[in-house]
């Protein structure tokens, strides 16, 4: 009989039973009749199941596949499979529907349906959609690794992964040089990802697998612009609107801030660089609203200081940040600017200048709201990539304000290196590239 | 590469083991994963648990009814006859009881007691490296016709002399640093690992301190080398037991996987598949090839799909999911998989995967007593982790 934790265990499937099974090789009538049950009655055996049909023809194809994939960047690469990486595999949910569209990312079916047929990278891509598929549909966990791809991973995963990572930078690399930033709004690219840091990451993926990890690492912070080490250690991080460090169109009309880990009631002071008081205020609740007298009052093009002290502990500053609201001209222009670029065509490119005007111009709050929303509507590939590197610009621009000449928070400043950090290990996260800041 | 003798994943080793047993034989890379992965640990899990046993003088059972605690007593003891005599005696034990379920452990063990005993003073008494290198020759005893199958080959005598000759050498320079371990080792070492008992602390020990010291010997490239010697023989067994039958003239190498990759492409988005004139052509060589040998016979296999779209005018189409239909596509790709397998097997038999030709390249008992996955648990929890810092 088969043990019931084998059957029952939801953390590890018995890979093996079932392969004996398939292979003819359990012995025991009653060992069989139960397997054929769960095989009957299981959602979860039958994905395992389906994943082995025809098993030695897939493994000599995933043989076959693997051998190709570790010279397939050597020769020209179809942009079909640039668009497949990009989308990290995603954009087979439309090519793999019941009824899926006549084009799709620009090519017709025909040509998709070609590219699979002699194309050993999107032939495992397509059986890498067809897992997940069936993991779907058996209600399984994504890490619940299929019997099929458990045995024969292992044949072609390093290089398809290699493969689909070095594609999805070079497709990050032309995108971001087609959006042409600085042509745009000129000053420093918000992207920071040019051709120097793109070879040294090529150069670092195509290393083998155990050296890998750490020239990705060497790469990105020896030549990765973005890449900020942290002085210190970030104590509880308490996240504020406007954040720590921004300039403004108008004057603000709230301040908020997080309470998970601290209670009020809470003091709140607003100041000007004379250190006049333009608002005292005491509140319960984790955010002030500013009157529109106090809004009238704040002078336009310079520093304005506020900080949260809790009642509780009135001698330590919770949390301080600075604005600056710009004169009302440039704030006009850029207004209406901003207002120009928002009715340009919808997608990345236009969302990025966005974000680079503002970014441009010290608006990093309303940049980093941006960003942060785009970040929730890009969730793979070169455009999710570039926007999550564009949100590690703004927050560091936000630290270097904080922690440099101007010396106006310490905590604040760590804060932000660590949320620039965040995003530019999710960036990487968005091309397949594993990469984490050491602490 | 610089590599460490530490578990390979249990899907690669399933996976290469049950490819074995199709008919395929190992790259040298795959020999490797193997020789690191799993052989080289077996060596160290083996020879470590034989040594614990030793030094704690264990009751269980070695061959027979000689228990560890006797078997220490003759080897340690300070008769030489006695010593001698119980070589001698666990090998008959051997042959008896334990010989030919898993030839492997017995040959580590002999390697194990190789430095222990001195070379034996009867003109008729084996030595362990003689009794060993019997085992190994007698391993792959079968009825299989070919010649090449039933023997070994002479590069992996020669390896195996090698391989003997280096592993023995690494052991007794080892035994110093055993008696060292086994000795003052464990006190040091016990408040570290918490409330684990003696027995299994010194057995964590001795297997880390055996781990490095075969790697910093080079034992991984050894074992690797005579894996890759036990592969080739494979290959020319597996040859000569096909002498004879070539693959059908014309039929491109990888024809087969071609036109399974456009079967499975087509079933993966639902849509029907055509067979071309040249598919046709290429199908009736192959089927004419499998009629002429008897192949189907041999391997119970029927065809009767494939058979009648051979014969249809092109273009002959497999209809996806339609039942209704004259030629299913789920039923034409069942017959593919057989197809290809008599292709790969010919006239290997079909209980090929129960053979010690191919459970001899893995060094461990036929596939039906053996699970990689808990046997890789047992090693990362005996200490030997992925990343192999013994």
């Amino acid at each position: 009989m088969i043990p019931e934790e084998t059957l029952t265990d939801r953390d590890e499937f018995p890979y093996e039973l079932l392969l004996a099974f398939y292979r003819g090789r359990l012995r025991d009538p009653a060992e069989r009749a139960e397997v054929e049950q769960l095989l009957a009655e299981s959602p979860r055996w039958q994905a395992h199941w389906k994943s082995v049909q025809h098993l030695d023809l897939k493994r000599e194809s995933a043989q076959r596949d693997g051998e190709l994939l570790n010279s397939f960047l050597d020769g020209p690469v179809p942009q079909m499979c640039e668009i497949i990486a990009e989308s990290g595999g995603q954009i087979f949910d439309q090519l793999l529907s019941d009824r899926p569209p006549e084009q799709v990312a620009g090519f017709d079916l025909e040509a998709w349906r070609e590219l699979d047929a002699t194309n050993a990278y999107a032939r495992c891509m397509r059986r890498r959609a067809d897992s997940d598929r069936l993991r779907r549909r058996a209600g399984l966990s994504p890490d619940e690794e299929l019997l099929g791809d458990w045995l024969l991973a292992h044949y072609y995963r390093p290089a398809l992964e290699h493969v689909t990572q070095s594609l999805a930078l070079r497709r990050a690399l032309r995108r971001s040089e087609e959006i042409g930033l600085e042509e745009e709004a000129p000053g420093p690219d918000i992207l920071a990802f040019d051709r120097r840091l793109f070879d040294r990451l090529e150069q670092a993926l195509a290393q083998p697998a155990a050296q890998r990890q750490d020239a990705i690492r060497d790469a990105v912070y020896l030549s990765d612009p973005l890449c900020a080490v942290a002085a210190g250690e970030a104590e509880t991080i308490i996240r504020a609107r406007p954040v720590w460090f921004t300039s403004l169109l108008a004057p603000p009309a709230e301040i908020t801030w997080s309470d998970e880990h601290s209670r009020g009631p809470w003091r709140v002071r607003v100041l000007d660089v004379k250190a006049t008081v333009l608002l005292q205020a005491a509140t319960n609740e984790p955010h002030v609203k500013i009157s529109d007298d106090v809004q009238a009052s704040i002078p336009r093009d310079e520093d304005v200081r506020w900080e949260v002290r809790s009642e509780s502990s009135p001698d330590r500053v919770h949390v301080c940040g600075v604005f600056r609201v710009l004169d009302e001209e440039r704030a006009r222009r850029l207004t209406t600017r901003l207002r120009e670029l928002a009715s340009a065509t919808p997608g990345v490119a236009r969302d990025l200048m966005i974000a680079q005007v503002q970014h441009q111009s010290g608006l990093y709050d309303a940049a980093a709201e941006h960003l942060e929303r785009l970040c929730h509507e890009h969730r793979a590939g070169g455009g999710a990539f570039l926007v999550r590197r564009a949100l590690a610009s703004t927050y560091l621009a936000v630290r270097r304000e904080l922690t440099g000449p101007r010396n106006l928070g310490h905590r604040e400043g760590l804060w932000a290196t660590k949320f620039a950090n965040e995003a530019l290990e999710s960036a990487y996260k968005m091309l397949g590239i594993k990469f984490e800041f050491e602490e | 590469m610089d590599r460490n003798i530490a578990p390979a994943p249990a899907g690669l080793l399933t996976d290469l083991r049950d490819a074995l047993g199709t008919g395929k034989v190992l790259s040298l890379t795959k020999c490797e994963d193997v020789a690191w992965g799993f052989v080289a640990c077996n060596v160290v899990l083996e020879l470590a648990e034989l040594f614990a046993s030793l030094a704690e003088r264990s009751d269980q059972l070695v061959a027979g009814d000689i228990t560890y605690g006797r078997l220490y007593d003759s080897l340690f003891g300070e008769d030489d006859r006695a010593r001698h005599d119980m070589v001698e005696v666990l090998a008959a034990e051997e042959a008896t009881s334990i010989r030919g379920s898993h030839p492997w452990s017995c040959i580590h063990r002999w390697l194990a007691l190789d430095p222990i005993v001195s070379r034996p003073q009867a003109p008729d008494a084996k030595s362990p490296p003689q009794i060993a290198k019997e085992i190994f020759l007698e391993a792959l005893a079968c009825d299989l016709s070919a010649e090449m199958c039933r023997g070994r080959s002479k590069s992996a005598v020669e390896q195996f002399d090698r391989w003997w000759e280096k592993a023995a050498a690494v052991l007794r320079d080892f035994g110093d640093e055993l008696r060292r371990l086994l000795q003052d080792g464990v006190a040091g070492l016990a408040p570290r690992l918490g409330d684990l008992s003696p027995v299994t602390v010194r057995r964590f020990f001795v297997q880390e301190a055996l781990s490095k010291w075969l790697k910093e010997n080079q034992m991984g490239q050894t074992i690797t080398a005579l894996t890759v010697k036990k592969n080739d023989q494979l290959q020319f067994c597996i040859s000569g037991q096909n002498a004879g039958l070539e693959r059908p003239k014309d039929v491109p190498g990888g024809w087969t996987i071609d036109v399974y990759d456009k079967l499975e492409s087509a079933e993966s988005r639902g849509e029907n598949f055509e067979f071309k004139a040249e598919h046709l052509q290429m199908l009736l060589k192959v089927l004419a090839w499998i009629e002429k040998h008897g192949l189907a016979e041999l391997h119970g296999v029927r065809l009767p799909n494939l058979k009648r779209i051979a014969e249809e005018s092109p273009p002959v189409t497999a209809f996806f999911n339609d039942p209704e239909k004259q030629f299913s596509l789920a039923a034409v790709m069942y017959e593919w998989d057989e197809m290809a397998m008599m292709l790969r097997m010919r006239r290997l038999p079909r209980d090929w995967a129960d053979y010690p030709q191919v459970s001899d390249v893995f060094a461990h008992p036929p596939m039906r007593d053996f699970g990689f996955a808990a046997w890789r648990k047992k090693a990362i929890a005996a200490g030997l982790d992925r990343n192999g810092q013994a």
